[in-house]
């Protein structure tokens, strides 16, 4: 049984140039206890899978599974029952908290949305989520614009956690937060993580974080995991050409290799990808563009082998790569 | 509850707001005892003064009946008032409801309900109002109900955008999310964070509603004798307007002043509620905590040739009761083809510094220095008879949505600076703006000059920023974030141009970032900034080895890198950067430093060198030895 199970999701999204894929036939799945990071750079559709899991988007097609249970199948009100085990925290706490409602005020309404309770046990339990994310106590009559972004940010993890989830879905949770509060909001889920037994999504654009606190890691890219495999794995020995370009694109303290390969030296937001084929082949150093020889790539999508491997690299020539 | 009375002191600071709110209340006093107390007057009447003009007796006159018309103008007030109030009540009523539905409503019928109030907006209010009292007959009643209708619709589009940019918040994702109803989002979490434009706008139409009711009744569609309003006791003394226009005069003053008076509450509320949420983000007012500087942070470094020297670099802000330095005294300088970065958290005065540089400090800040020179010209006093700053030096800015103008071709503005700066011509401006884009490696940069910036991606557009910046024969590019809002792979690249550019041109550059990693991958030397002040002046290969200050070390230990041992805690800065109106008196690091001793909190560190002779450190008690994780073990968990 796994915590999350997603299958062949698709998300588009309807512009008035025609429908754009956002996420197309996606196929992961969260294990129970497990960290699961996605990475990927914008537009390479990880947010918006995390929004259809959380039932902010509505998928086009495929299935979402929550501890074995396929939501599609269920009523409204089921779903929503079934989807409060699975969490969300968001990249910005200044605008994840209602301005005009106390801490207190927030995490008493989260603990009311998993059973009705009474005021008494309330103002505990309120408390007790306060020292799960080691806040101080006082501070549930506090309001947001009271509270540092590293406080605002263990607030939130805190209204996540008062529906006792077992999956909290974080995106990009680090990012709109300082340098300092950064290690303690990771310690803080790493933590939470251990004692509470949650497994967690988690997703940022930032590899060195992600890699810091995943067991297994997911490559993005337009809408597809290109790569997925053990984190460590992942880092030392990447499949995919882009896991590689990614990887190398990583500042690094000491500032040694500023000398990038060549080919991301390229216009890369202006390289459409091809309507058939794989999708990476304008950006990417292993296909046609080097070796002349490797047509197959741009005639055929290499998505469909990927499953079969343990390491999953959607790649003609991944073990090539490796 | 303190929130709204909070911002009602703030309307009254205005002498309009203070005005308008005493009329107000005048008003309301008026409308509550008018009838007791000439009530009489004003519904007897008098044969023996019939349409007579303005007398000392009857300073506005009387009417056909006899009856004192200022008795009459000021009983009239109440019915007025309540007439407009009911109007606005009505329409609030009918449209806040109606555009509030969307959020609560399932997305069909919610696109219905918004079709249906566009529809309604399309048709003119007034001429609606007119077109719903002849079906409803004339009469007081039906004027408040067709006005009401009329402007329900205004209401419904109002609160229809307000709670679309509220449902749009990730408060509002979060509660869906946590699986509660949409009554409850719209209740809880939509509604008390519009409620304030609506009040505001609410008291607004009030105004508009007693205009609009004098003119229904004025056109006798409104109130109807017996009873008076101001519009009513305007007709019945319009046909007399040459005779004795005093008459006429007193509703019409009456309904200028609660007009005006409605209007100007309405304008004070909004206004004091758009600085009530500035005021929120700006520091906390305080006593002026701004001492003057020590004179500690010389740049004892002797370069040749420095193309920027700083001293004593102060950038302070007035505050309510004070000022603020968000700046305090900072001293460095960049030699020729040097690349220095600046590295800090929000709130360090890291943009500050660089925007000092350009000039651009925003009002009503200041720029002081004891130095300020830039390619051998002296711009302490701010002026710059040469324009060095705008030949000489290059601005790249994070965002690259603004800092291009987007109704302007990327020609335009690449050729603007070689015309204006340069004094080139624009076949010869252009043929370089073709050439820079060629440098910063754009593909086909002669169709980009045609090109509108919202056509280019964020890493195309930081590429042209760079271009533009290029125009100019820069000696120093000042790049605050430019990389922050790109991706990673697209990061690499800009900060390789940026890199590439300086050792093709010999311009030095000046980097502000809040990322250590990515400072080292470009810079020569490092600044690290805390509270306004440098902290940790050191050259990036010996970043590596490790750096002496604690906050330094601390900032490097609590961010992952690649290398970082997944089984190992990072670090993290117990408490919060120090409030700029509200810094302690010694080291401002000192209240979250687990090294600090009373020293630290009494006496400031100055910034000195250390044995090595490029080094510069404030600190009274440096660190040695490699950052490693778990050194950090005497750092605690950041509590409160």
């Amino acid at each position: 049984m796994t915590a999350i199970d997603v299958e062949r999701l698709s998300v588009h999204f309807h512009a008035r140039a025609g429908s754009v894929m956002a996420v197309d036939e996606v196929t992961m799945s969260v294990p129970p206890g497990a960290v699961v990071g996605l990475v990927g750079e914008s537009g390479s559709g990880k947010s918006t899978l995390a929004r259809a899991i959380v039932g902010l988007v509505s998928p086009t097609s495929g299935s979402i599974r929550i501890d074995g249970s396929d939501l599609a199948t269920q009523s409204a009100g089921a779903r929503r029952r079934a989807r409060l085990p699975v969490q969300m925290i968001f990249q910005d706490p200044n605008s994840s908290l209602n301005p005009r409602m106390t801490v207190g005020a927030a995490l008493s309404e989260a603990l009311g949305a998993r059973e009705r309770i009474g005021r008494g046990t309330r103002d505990e339990e309120v408390a007790e989520l306060l020292d799960l994310v080691t806040l101080d106590r006082r501070v549930a009559t506090a309001y947001p614009r009271e509270l540092s972004g590293g406080q605002r940010q263990r607030v939130a993890i805190a209204r996540a956690l008062a529906v006792k989830p077992d999956v909290l879905i974080c995106d990009e949770v680090t990012s709109a937060l300082d340098a300092s509060v950064t290690g303690a909001i990771l310690n803080l889920l790493r933590d939470l993580r251990r004692e509470l037994g949650l497994s967690i999504l988690f997703i940022s654009h930032n590899l060195a974080v992600v890699r810091y606190v995943s067991d297994q890691i997911g490559v993005m890219y337009l809408g597809r995991i290109v790569e997925f495999a053990e984190a460590e794995a992942l880092v030392r020995s990447p499949e995919h050409p882009y896991t590689s370009a990614l990887l190398d694109a990583v500042p690094r303290l000491g500032g040694v290799d500023v000398e990038a390969p060549a080919e991301l030296d390229r216009d890369v937001d202006d390289l459409q990808p091809p309507d058939r084929g794989c999708a990476f082949l304008p950006r990417c150093s292993a296909g046609p563009l080097v070796d002349p020889t490797r047509e197959i790539c741009a005639a055929m999508d290499p998505q469909a082998e990927a499953s079969a491997r343990r390491h999953e690299a959607a790649c003609h020539f991944a073990k090539a790569e490796s | 509850m303190a929130q709204q009375r909070g911002l009602v002191r703030t309307a009254l600071r205005t002498p309009t707001g203070a005005l308008a709110l005493v009329t107000v209340v005048l008003l309301i006093v008026l409308a509550i005892v008018a009838p007791m107390i000439w009530g009489d007057k004003a519904t007897t009447p008098n044969v023996d003064h019939l349409l007579e003009g303005g007398s000392a007796e009857h300073p506005l006159g009387t009417d056909n009946i006899g009856r004192d018309l200022l008795a009459r103008t000021l009983v009239a007030t109440r019915l007025s008032l309540v007439l407009s109030v009911l109007i606005v009540l009505v329409g609030a009523g009918i449209g806040v409801p109606l555009g509030a539905l969307p959020t609560v409503l399932g997305r069909r019928s919610a696109r219905l309900t918004a079709a249906i109030t566009d529809f309604a907006l399309a048709y003119p209010a007034l001429l609606l109002a007119i077109f719903l009292s002849v079906i409803l007959g004339a009469g007081p009643t039906a004027a408040v109900l067709a006005l009401g209708i009329a402007s329900a619709p205004a209401f419904a589009r109002l609160t229809q955008t307000l709670a679309a940019s509220v449902a749009g918040s990730d408060y509002v994702a979060a509660a869906h999310v946590l699986g509660l109803s949409r009554r409850r989002v719209l209740f809880r979490h939509v509604l008390p964070n519009i409620a304030e434009p609506i009040i505001l706008n609410v008291t607004i139409a009030i105004g508009y509603a007693l205009l609009a009711l004098s003119g229904l009744s004025f056109l006798g569609l409104g109130v109807q004798p017996p009873s008076y309003d101001w519009g009513q006791l305007l007709t019945a003394s319009l046909n007399r307007i040459y005779v004795a226009p005093e008459a006429a005069l007193g509703p019409c003053v009456a309904i200028v002043i609660a007009g005006l008076a409605f209007n100007g509450l309405g304008e004070a509320l909004a206004r004091a509620a758009s600085t009530r949420t500035s005021y929120v983000r700006s520091p906390r007012r305080g006593t002026a905590a701004f001492t003057p500087i020590l004179p500690i942070s010389d740049d004892q470094r002797v370069i040749d040739d420095p193309v920027l020297v700083v001293e004593g670099l102060t950038v302070t802000f007035p505050t309510g009761d004070g000022s603020i330095a968000p700046v305090r005294g900072i001293s460095f300088s960049i030699g020729n083809g040097e690349r220095i970065a600046i590295v800090g958290e929000s709130g360090s005065g890291k943009s500050l510094t660089a925007l000092s540089l350009a000039q651009l400090v925003p009002h009503p800040g200041t720029v002081r220095a004891d130095r300020l020179e830039f390619v051998g010209r002296d711009l302490t006093d701010g002026s710059d008879p040469d324009n060095v700053v705008g030949t000489s030096m290059a601005m790249v800015f994070q965002d690259t949505s603004t800092s291009l103008n987007p109704a302007l071709r990327i020609g335009t503005q690449l050729s603007e600076v070689a015309e204006v700066h340069g004094g080139l011509r624009r076949t010869e401006a252009r043929r370089r703006a073709v050439d820079r884009l060629r440098e910063v490696r754009l593909s086909g940069p002669e169709r980009r000059l045609r090109q509108f910036p919202h056509e280019l991606s964020g890493g195309m557009r930081q590429r042209v920023m760079i271009a533009v910046g290029l125009m100019g024969e820069p000696r120093l590019i000042v790049a605050d974030e430019p990389t922050s809002a790109l991706d990673v792979t697209v990061q690499q690249q800009i900060l390789r141009l940026l890199k590439d550019i300086g050792d093709d041109t010999g311009a030095s550059c000046l980097l502000i970032t809040h990322d250590i990693a990515v400072a080292t991958e470009m810079c020569d030397r490092i600044l690290v900034m805390y509270a306004g002040r440098i902290v940790e002046d050191i050259d990036a290969s010996r970043l590596w080895e490790g750096p002496t200050h604690p906050y330094t070390r601390a900032l490097l230990a609590a961010v992952p890198d690649m290398d970082t041992d997944r089984d190992v805690e990072l670090a993290s800065i117990p408490g919060r950067p120090p409030d700029p109106a509200d810094l302690p008196p010694g080291c401002a690091f000192a209240p979250r430093c687990a090294f600090a001793t009373d020293k630290c909190r009494e006496d400031a560190p100055p910034l000195l060198l250390d044995k090595t002779d490029s080094h510069r450190v404030a600190c009274w008690h440096p660190q040695q030895g490699s950052v490693v994780a778990h050194e950090d073990d005497r750092l605690e968990s950041e509590v409160g």
